[in-house]
């Protein structure tokens, strides 16, 4: 499906390219002024006073309208344009009438990006694009400059930047300005009802892992241990090979595959020492010094190349590793080939086995691996980045301080907590009198075959619009699940690497304009050229004893100057506080 | 009537007499001045550094800067031979299929069989490129492909990864290029067939030409303007390859091949809003395609008596 939303891309790429001269000339000549004159960084104007914590609702209901565009529901069935329930509860709880503008997910970034680059007729509010710099919208005037519309109006908001200093950094831009309201993965917010109390408690390591998957059923069958060393993962793959684990007689098993992306596979950089993990897109990271450093170059990573290279020549990784997708594997996993996965969201563990069993084979059992021990020893696991610029407002706004507000309460108050991440209370959970939530019967068993989650999603919680994935919200999502849960929670704090702070696409370095113009020119061609020349090494067209040439290429590409910028960025988001 | 040596016809006159003609010819030229002419004035985008918010006059101004960025990248030369190639072989091999499809149809004696098979070659035409690649990674996957599977059973040898080896995606891309394509683009051919005068037939018949020689002597230089006048226009998207369909198809195991000039400006970023980049290479994209179609049209008015103008 990414594919299909790259080539929509290309198109409506083209298009803009073609059409821009008719609907961009105008431009918005007042939206400059926030470009120029960037507010005082860090916390807000003298004058403005902090926000309190807010009455309901916001205000009388049917005065105010607010526009949303939004990349539609995960569940496409259930549009939010159909108003759906947890947003007509917001509506009632807030008295803000919503109006959406969605655009089906695929499309976004394109469709969203086409009308930013018009720069007329903005929605209130918007979801920045995925693939887009929520920074440069703001240097380019589309979106607001928000410190001082946060300082005042959004009480949650600052409530947890005061307990996690690293939310502010994670979205204020390199002048000093904060052009998006954050998103968050887990790690901040434990239960809906401390939001309100002021109160946060430490959730702790995530319990959502991106994370390697075994066919345990496999490993028992074949009497051998949970792989913990990189030899161990050679043996065990070397055994589902040869061993004929689903024992249908032939050879045809895939020992391992990346799930999606290609880049999943150098996870196994893990036993030197490169947490890539994290992020599967991410090529830097920092050093003991301070100093940040390329992985792609590094001997540690040439180590990781030998070791694909070897399972590569001995078939004992999937010869579609580099053009993966989740259907392709799926239908692998479905056909009982598969035997483990380089990594995965741990929430797709219940589809895989559900899948299998569905197929017939009555035992299967697919389970996450622990992160490879490393020369020290250590098992260490990555802590996804866990703030996005998630959502902006857009220069074309005229109640930017409701706007703010209705974020703020949507996303960080207990209502907004609980509606997102559990739904509607009656429907899709009860609460008992001690405060314990759990999923109801329709949740759970859905008459129409969905997942909880799906379920969930068909009601509105789960969104696209910014909400904190609340710990409480996967032990509710996961109660049926025990093992996972185990598992997730087994990580001690002092375990976790917390990863470089960059969400991919997201940009969460604070880069300047400059900075970004350098990247652009840069980055592509060094991408482009180690993600090819990491295949043919693997794949063995090209030797690893060229490691040294291809070193030398990529230097020769500019990454001095791409190293710098990045320092740079770093210094600054390190600094920011 | 084109031959009527206009001086002698007042123009109002002419505009009145043509009234109807005129007004049929409004809507097209419409489509040409909006679609085609007007955003040509986007093309001042190359020489900007634009930013949306400042739009594009109000973005400073860079001059060939982007252009420059275009030609000291270290990729240029193998994007472009890539582009040049595919779309060359795309041509030579893609070209000459309709043509030899059409004229099979022709012979067809049963006309509903004719309708039948025609029908049927247009059908791949309409299947959505995502469909048809993901149809093509399906049979031809290693692991789980029909093909793959029946190579194997038959040689014994192992599976080949097609997707992914470099040396066969050009002939993937332009196979199903051919396969999806050929039936639609016979349709000007079989249009150009039913203009052919039946009196040349049976003058031919009379004279003992068999169905073949009617054919080489009759059919085809009857319907050579027709050809031609298709090459020539066909020269001009030379460069304009697929990129849908690349983007689908290849991967960094395959950009040795695979990777275009439009490819490349994609991951460039055009989501990530370089469009001034995009331009600005696409702009240099058509001035190859224009230098190709000019030559061509030349070419073809010097060696023959068709062209487009």
């Amino acid at each position: 499906m990414r594919r299909y939303k790259k080539i929509m891309g290309a198109i409506a790429g083209t298009l803009v390219i073609s059409l821009l001269a008719g609907c961009a000339g105008g431009g918005s000549a007042g939206s400059q002024d926030a470009n120029q004159n960037p507010q005082a960084s860090g916390s807000g104007s003298p004058e403005g006073k902090r926000a309190e914590k807010p009455e309901l609702p916001l205000v009388d209901e049917g005065t105010e309208t607010l526009t949303i565009a939004t990349m539609d529901n995960w569940y496409a069935t259930k549009s939010y344009s159909d108003n759906l329930p947890v947003y007509q509860e917001f509506e009632k709880l807030t008295g803000v009438k919503i109006e959406w503008e969605v655009i089906p997910i695929n499309d976004y970034d394109q469709v969203m990006g086409t009308r930013l680059a018009s720069g007329q007729n903005l929605p209130d509010i918007f979801m920045i694009p995925w693939e887009a710099n929520g920074d440069q919208l703001g240097f380019d005037g589309i979106s607001m400059p928000l410190n001082q519309l946060i300082e005042e109006n959004a009480y949650y908001l600052n409530q947890l930047m005061d307990q996690y200093p690293v939310v502010r950094s994670g979205i204020t831009a390199s002048d000093g300005n904060i052009y998006a309201y954050p998103g968050f993965g887990e790690g901040f917010v434990n239960t809906a009802d401390e939001m309100d109390t002021g109160e946060l408690t430490d959730p702790g390591a995530n319990l959502c892992l991106n994370i390697s998957m075994i066919r345990k059923d496999w490993l028992d069958k074949l009497n051998l241990d949970m792989p913990e060393t990189l030899d161990d993962w050679y043996n065990v793959l070397k055994a589902f090979k040869t061993q004929d684990p689903n024992g249908n007689g032939k050879a045809d098993e895939i020992p391992l595959t990346s799930t999606f992306n290609v880049r999943d596979i150098y996870r196994f950089g893990e036993a030197f020492g490169l947490y890539r993990s994290g992020n599967a897109e991410c090529r830097w990271e920092i050093g003991e010094d301070g100093k940040l450093f390329f992985k792609d170059i590094t001997e540690e990573y040439k180590k990781t190349l030998e070791f694909l290279n070897k399972i590569y020549s001995e078939g004992l990784l999937d010869p579609e590793y580099a053009t993966s997708t989740y259907d392709k594997t799926t239908e692998k996993i479905s056909r009982n080939l598969l035997g483990a996965l380089s990594s995965d969201w741990m929430s797709n563990i219940g589809t895989y086995n559900s899948n299998l069993k569905t197929a017939g084979v009555e035992n299967a059992n697919w389970v996450p691996v622990k992160p490879i021990r490393n020369m020290d020893g250590e098992t260490l696991i990555t802590n996804r980045w866990s703030v996005w610029k998630t959502a902006a407002i857009s220069k074309d706004c005229n109640n930017p301080e409701l706007a703010m507000k209705w974020l703020d309460f949507q996303t960080l108050s207990t209502e907004g907590v609980a509606l997102t991440n559990f739904g509607i209370e009656g429907t899709s959970y009860t609460k008992t009198d001690d405060g314990k939530i759990s999923l109801t019967d329709v949740a759970v068993n859905n008459p129409d075959g969905i997942g909880p989650q799906e379920y969930l999603r068909s009601l509105g919680a789960w969104g696209q619009l910014p909400y904190p994935q609340a710990k409480e919200g996967y032990e509710v999502l996961w109660a049926d699940q025990p093992d996972i849960l185990e598992f997730g929670n087994s990580f001690t704090s002092d375990q976790v690497v917390q990863p470089f702070p960059n969400n991919g696409t997201k940009a969460a370095l604070p880069f300047t304009d400059e900075e970004n113009a350098i990247r652009s020119e840069i980055e592509t061609n060094i991408e482009t050229y180690c993600d090819e020349m990491a295949i043919k090494f693997i794949e063995g067209k090209e030797s690893l004893d060229k490691f040294d040439d291809y070193v030398a290429t990529v230097e020769s590409y500019g990454l001095d100057q791409l190293l710098e910028v990045h320092q740079e960025a770093y210094e600054r988001f390190v600094s920011t506080k | 009537m084109l031959t009527v040596n206009k001086s002698k016809i007042p123009l109002k006159k002419l505009i009145y007499r043509d009234r109807h003609l005129l007004v049929m010819c409004i809507p097209m030229f419409l489509f040409f001045l909006i679609f085609a002419y007007l955003p040509m004035a986007g093309l001042f985008l190359a020489f900007v550094d634009f930013k949306p918010a400042l739009g594009i006059t109000g973005s400073p101004f860079v001059g060939l800067d982007n252009f420059i960025q275009v030609f000291r990248n270290p990729f240029f030369p193998r994007l472009l031979r890539n582009t040049f190639l595919t779309g060359l072989y795309t041509l030579v091999w893609s070209f000459p299929f309709p043509i030899m499809f059409a004229l099979a149809v022709n012979e067809i004696r049963s006309k509903k069989f004719q309708k039948i098979v025609q029908t049927i070659s247009y059908m791949p035409y309409f299947i959505s490129v995502v469909v048809i690649v993901g149809l093509l990674s399906n049979f031809l996957s290693p692991t789980t492909g029909v093909i793959n599977e029946l190579y194997s059973m038959i040689t014994g040898k192992d599976a080949i990864s097609f997707m992914t080896e470099p040396k066969y995606f050009r002939f993937l891309y332009v196979a199903s290029n051919i396969w999806q394509t050929f039936g639609w683009n016979s349709i000007i051919y079989l249009a150009a067939l039913a203009g052919v005068d039946i009196a040349l037939y049976e003058s031919a018949r009379v004279d003992g030409a068999n169905r073949f020689k009617q054919v080489i002597h009759i059919t085809l230089p009857s319907i050579m303007p027709t050809i031609i006048i298709m090459l020539v226009l066909n020269m001009g998207n030379i460069m304009s390859v697929g990129f849908e369909k690349i983007i689908l198809m290849y991967s960094p195991s395959t950009y040795e091949v695979a990777d275009v000039i439009s490819t490349y400006t994609f991951r460039r970023g055009i989501v990530q809003a370089d469009y001034s980049f995009g331009t600005a290479i696409g702009m240099f994209n058509s001035v190859i395609n224009m230098v190709f179609i000019v030559g061509a049209n030349w070419f073809s008015r010097k060696f023959s008596e068709t062209s487009l103008w």
